[in-house]
């Protein structure tokens, strides 16, 4: 495999992760598809993983609980 | 790769800072402390506050966020906290967490390994109000970094784990006239949630 040209496969590839991120669904398969991109093209490395990382925020909630009383 | 686990424990403020001074401390458990969550029992509890006299304040209470596993990934950053829902009628009501050494904005408290603290404040064992210096909770997500990790640092090394912990010291500040009663989680009208957002690679 010719892993430093940029393919459209690539290229559909970024393109899907904008897509799925945007509608803020299926990251794990998109993270996937990132992986996937950054093993096989190193030359996108930089890019990709800025793409990767700003798609791969998980949001985390806690309860707290407080008695207020006069 | 999977997305990390993490955890929230509150920590009780008593503790020595011998006791938290090297991050395998601070990610082991700890004496005393608690599961923090979602769901009843869960809660990262600030007691209660009379008001009867007046405006009052909770006593000083302490957050730890920490990776459990890592999922494959090698970094985690960007770490915002914020106050996501809150039933609180009045204005004067406010959540402060700790703030940057020169009180400028939100951030986290370091440890006695960390050695100078320029984005964080370190932690003193039983904390008053005057101890650090404060700024109030965001009420949305602050869009930005808004809490340092232990490290003094905005990202943590993830790669092996237990990593490191963010810190947040808090207390609450009750206004005069507040309603009174249980505010706790998603209740209607005693709404009282936080969340903790990063980002991970």
């Amino acid at each position: 495999m010719n892993k430093l040209t940029l393919t459209n496969k690539t290229t559909a590839a970024i393109t899907l992760l904008g897509v799925y991120f945007a509608a803020g669904e299926s990251k794990e398969l998109s993270r996937d598809l990132a992986d996937l991109i950054l093993r096989n093209y190193p030359d996108k490395v930089q890019v990709l993983n800025r793409i990767k990382k700003d798609l791969c925020a998980f949001n985390k909630q806690f309860d707290s609980s407080m008695g207020v009383f006069k | 790769m999977a997305a990390p686990t993490t955890q929230f424990r509150n920590i009780p403020i008593s503790t020595a800072e011998t006791d938290l001074n090297t991050k395998t401390k601070r990610t082991s458990a700890i004496s005393g402390e608690s599961s923090v969550s979602t769901g009843a029992g869960n809660e990262w509890d600030f007691g209660t506050v009379d008001i009867s006299g007046g405006a009052n304040q909770s006593a000083v209470k302490m957050l730890f966020w920490n990776i459990t596993a890592n999922g494959g990934n090698t970094t985690a950053d960007n770490f915002k906290i914020w106050l996501s829902s809150s039933g609180f009628d009045q204005a004067g009501t406010t959540l402060y967490m700790s703030s940057f050494g020169d009180g400028s904005t939100n951030s986290g408290l370091s440890f006695g390994d960390v050695g100078t603290n320029n984005d964080t404040q370190e932690y003193v064992a039983n904390a008053t109000l005057g101890t650090y210096n404060w700024t109030a909770f965001y009420e949305s997500d602050p869009g930005a970094l808004n809490v340092f990790c232990a490290e003094d640092d905005n990202s943590l090394d993830i790669s092996t784990v237990p990593s490191d912990v963010v810190a947040v010291a808090a207390y609450l500040n009750v206004a005069d006239n507040e309603t009174t009663g249980t505010y706790k989680g998603t209740d209607t009208g005693y709404e009282f949630q936080g969340s903790f957002k990063f980002d991970y690679s």
